[in-house]
């Protein structure tokens, strides 16, 4: 009995003890994790104290790390491999599991961590050639001895501090989720500048297009989504001539997929393309037009908000450099930032650099592909994932000579746009020049550096904006772009002709450019990058105009301009859609006919002044009421065989009620009678209101824009608790302060290129990737209010500041 | 109460130095099975002793310097941010409970082999 009543307790214990020290789907460990030796408390602020000294392995040199009062590494070194070895040492320091996990996703490889749950987001990664574009980017490297030896230098300061850490000094997320660090290699970084590069310029609206010119046919289809699109003001402003003779063009005979070509699948009518994408801004003003005569240059990307943030601060200092700006955790470099005697910022371009070819296989077996005329073979890769808790998994994915075939048949699970049986090329696939550009751009001392460092800059394509303190400014919508004919891979392309294949790269040099403009100021949102005289044909879907003219208005008024003034404008909360738009809606909205509470909404928006105000309630009804009117007008003609297709963009939209206001797309097919504008825009209105009251509730504070569309920013991994409470926020979609949902800037900049460079910056949320620093989400609140914090630029180790809070001195060892 | 505190002391030095938070049970399960108690007494001690241990040390982080992120594993448990403190006492429970279950077997083993090695004798 006495041995029985032993044996039941001590399986207790074994069996307590093992759910105790194992994960269970989304609950972590909890006997490691609540264990104060090792688990989460260990995570503590204590992190953030300044240690006084360090330990490298591999430093030659010394280096001194001034840390200021936001947390922000200043690193010293005597040569640059030390750089970049102590800039990896202390990213890792901040930022580890971020590091890991984009790497991680990007490459496919969390399954290996997490288990079964997200075999399919590896896997598709896997098809997508995410692995197969990182070794390209390692060949390119493989020849490029400077940035090999660099990469090299900044992966072992990543494994210097990885090996320095016992478990209990892991991140936090690793003892959430039970696993441990391993070692950073030159193809993890590789993998994080794919992950940028795909985030920036992958996916793509081809499928959706196409289906829909299958639906509409080809002149409706041009006519809803024509490109240039209406009101728009392109980076490079319209009539600028263009000096130089182009390459020829391919002629594109053959630039369509057949008809009849299998195009199921297809996201229909996306919810988000109602409200459109948020983007990025940056402009920089010459110095004629700021009251110091210093040229000012300014940046704010948008990009989905996550803590840890997405950018990592630092100053980078050697002989040759003294850089300062954001990282991307895991690479190495400033990518968006200032030196002493130039300033940058991106924006995303947005031009076509991925077409999908429809392929014609040989037989099911998928070995040979119709091309030219004669018959391809196939090439498979084969892709191994492991498991956690499972089988090994191999997925051989198919590749022909233009790209991966992520999806040669029909399965369960394939991405709304990406067609099947189609080939993808996409520029990210190809080697890439990214790191050595950004390396050139670093140390860029004047306008022929920048143009030097352009000229490597491939992918993701940017608009690239730039001042220097000799009094230049400049941009470029610069990046690798295919020969195309004009709309060619617009929609999706015949893989079984080589008339459509690229026909080679628009020249770095003949990319459009802008260098001081008669205007004073250079600036872009995400708009079309030139009008149609350019010669060359690089996309259509372009950000839509609210932005960039209201970036325009502003900057061709101003005169004076103080950093103050740019970072008030960063903040700017101004809808040029509702200006645009609502005048001529609510001149159709005439009491008569409306409820007493739709006609008191209306009369406060016939007062408003267009500013999306935080504690406003009129943004929240334009808002919703020009989601209902996108929704009354579209959906009903896009709606064929049950299927609903693309939305055209708000700036079509606005066009037709503007300018075709006898418009058929403005009748709604689904009823018998024949409805005109003012029908919908009533009909509208009424849903608008309605949909609110049941959101909402009664009109009231409920209904302020930051309550009722909060800014939100979560965690990378999604793991609850490690995000930031929902944040009141003035701005929105389409307004230079773009945050709106999960978007926004995600870094502001301000730089005065004086004599003194004197620069403000901010980031929603810190320098520290732990959640139990002081330093994860300090700057959210001000963030939110549009408040912007001077940056330290030092210009040695030894300079004093009363904003310094320590100095490490960094030692090498063995 | 000296049992007690040589287990606390034992079990923090253990984790301490070597990194696992194991100890928790192994120390208890030691001394389970080395000393003469009864099955409920040796429990106590071992939930004292583990207990005392983590809800100590949790304390000490909580004070000092685990306030932010106790209050995230706050949220993340859906206790909400503000119910941090409770994160020092689920550490001292779960502490108490795995020692306390880890003397009991200990002290049941160490039973069951001397009315064995008894038995035998007889």
């Amino acid at each position: 009995m006495r041995w029985l009543k032993a044996v039941f307790v001590v399986f207790a214990l074994a069996a307590a003890i093992w759910a105790l020290h194992t994960p269970h789907g989304a609950i972590p460990p909890l006997g490691k994790l609540l264990d104060p030796f090792g688990g989460f408390w260990r995570n503590n602020a204590a992190a953030d104290n300044i240690p006084r000294k360090l330990l490298i392995p591999g430093l030659r040199g010394r280096v001194t790390v001034v840390w200021d009062d936001r947390h922000v590494p200043h690193i010293f070194a005597a040569n640059e491999r030390d750089l970049f070895l102590a800039q990896g040492f202390l990213t890792a320091r901040d930022r580890l599991w971020q590091m890991d996990f984009l790497s991680r996703y990007t490459g496919g490889r969390l399954a290996e961590v997490i288990g079964a749950r997200v075999l399919e987001m590896d896997l598709l990664q896997r098809r997508l050639g995410m692995t197969w574009g990182a070794e390209n980017f390692l060949n390119e490297i493989a020849g490029d001895p400077d940035m090999r030896d660099f990469i090299a230098a900044y992966c072992r300061g990543v494994n210097a501090y990885i090996e320095s850490l016992k478990p209990a000094d892991y991140p936090l997320e690793y003892k959430i989720l039970d696993y441990a660090p391993s070692r950073w290699t030159p193809f993890d970084v590789a993998l994080l500048l794919k992950y940028m590069a795909w985030y920036l310029s992958g996916e793509g609206r081809d499928l959706d297009l196409t289906r829909t010119r299958a639906a509409l046919g080809e002149a409706a289809t041009d006519a809803l989504f024509p490109f240039p699109a209406p009101f728009q003001e392109p980076v490079v402003p319209a009539g600028t001539k263009w000096d130089f003779v182009p390459p020829a063009a391919p002629a594109g005979r053959d630039r369509s997929v057949k008809p009849g070509t299998d195009l199921d699948g297809g996201q229909g009518f996306p919810a988000g393309s109602v409200a459109g994408l948020v983007g990025s801004n940056n402009w920089a003003v010459a110095g004629r037009k700021t009251k110091n005569g210093f040229p000012i240059l300014c940046g704010d990307p948008h990009l989905q908000l996550t803590l840890p943030s997405i950018w990592y601060e630092v100053q980078l200092s050697a002989p040759g450099v003294n850089v300062r700006g954001v990282s991307l955790p895991g690479s190495p470099g400033v990518v968006i930032g200032f030196n002493e005697r130039t300033a940058w910022s991106m924006t995303n371009a947005g031009s076509d650099v991925l077409d999908f070819y429809m392929m014609k296989f040989r037989d099911a077996a998928h070995r040979q592909y119709a091309w030219g005329g004669g018959w391809r073979q196939t090439s498979v890769r084969h892709e191994v994932i492991e498991v956690r808790g499972g089988k090994t998994v191999t997925e051989d994915v198919l590749y022909s000579h233009l790209g991966p075939v992520p999806f040669p048949e029909r399965r369960p699970g394939i991405p709304d746009w990406v067609p099947v049986g189609a080939a993808m090329r996409w520029v990210g696939h190809e080697s890439s020049g990214i790191l050595h550009a950004l390396y050139t751009l670093n140390r860029a001392l004047d306008l022929d550096d920048y143009k030097a460092a352009m000229a490597r800059f491939d992918c993701p394509a940017q608009n690239v904006a730039f001042a220097s303190s000799d009094g230049h400014i400049a941009i470029r919508h610069n990046g690798k772009f295919p020969l195309r004919a004009r709309g060619q891979g617009r929609y999706l392309l015949d893989g079984s002709s080589s008339a459509d294949e690229w026909a080679g790269w628009v020249p770095m040099e003949q990319v459009p450019c802008l260098e001081d403009p008669e205007r004073g100021f250079v600036s872009s949102a995400n708009q079309s990058p030139t009008d149609d005289a350019y010669p060359f044909y690089l996309g259509w879907d372009y950000g839509t105009f609210e932005r960039g003219a209201r970036i325009n208005e502003i900057l061709s008024a101003a005169a004076s301009v103080t950093p103050e003034d740019m970072i008030g404008m960063q903040g700017d909360a101004m809808s040029l859609r509702a200006r645009t738009i609502l005048p001529s809606l609510l001149g159709i909205l005439s009491p008569a006919g409306l409820k007493a509470e739709e006609q008191a909404r209306v009369r406060e928006l016939s007062r408003w002044d267009f500013v999306y105000r935080a504690e406003s309630t009129e943004p929240t009804v334009f808002n919703r009421f020009w989601i209902e009117l996108v929704l009354a007008i579209w959906s009903d003609d896009l709606e064929k065989g049950g299927k609903l297709f693309l939305a055209p963009a708000a700036d079509k939209t606005m066009e037709l009620i503007l300018r075709e206001p006898d418009s058929p797309y403005l009748d709604d097919l689904a009823t018998a009678a024949h409805e005109n504008l003012s029908d919908i825009v009533r009909l509208a209105f009424g849903r608008a209101i309605g949909h609110l009251a049941e959101d909402n509730g009664a009109f009231g504070p409920r209904w302020r824009w930051g309550l009722a569309n909060p800014v939100t920013i979560g965690h990378l991994g999604r793991i609850p608790g490690l995000g930031a409470p929902p944040l009141a926020v003035s701005g929105g979609r389409n307004i230079i302060n773009a945050a709106s949902g999960t978007h926004g800037p995600s870094w502001r900049m301000v730089v005065e290129m004086g004599p003194v460079v004197r620069a403000w910056g901010i980031l929603p949320g810190g320098a520290s990737g732990n959640p139990g620093s002081r330093f994860y989400d300090d700057g959210i609140r001000d963030w939110a209010a549009g408040k912007t914090y001077e940056l330290l630029f030092l210009q040695s180790a030894g300079e004093g500041h009363a904003r310094i809070a320590g100095r490490t001195e960094i030692g090498g060892g063995r | 109460m000296i049992i007690i505190l040589a287990q606390a002391v034992l079990i923090a030095a253990l984790e301490w130095f070597l990194q696992s938070w194991l100890w928790v049970a192994l120390v208890p399960l030691a001394f389970g099975l080395a000393a003469q108690a009864s099955p409920a007494r040796a429990a106590g001690r071992g939930a004292a002793a583990g207990g005392g241990c983590w809800l100590g040390a949790a304390l000490f982080f909580y004070l000092t310097s685990g306030g932010i992120i106790a209050g995230r594993m706050a949220a993340m448990s859906g206790l909400g941010r503000s119910r941090d403190w409770l994160m020092v006492l689920l550490s001292g429970l779960l502490g108490a409970l795995v020692a306390a279950l880890a003397a009991y077997a200990g002290v049941s083993i160490r039973a069951a082999v001397r009315r064995q090695m008894t038995g035998e004798k007889k």
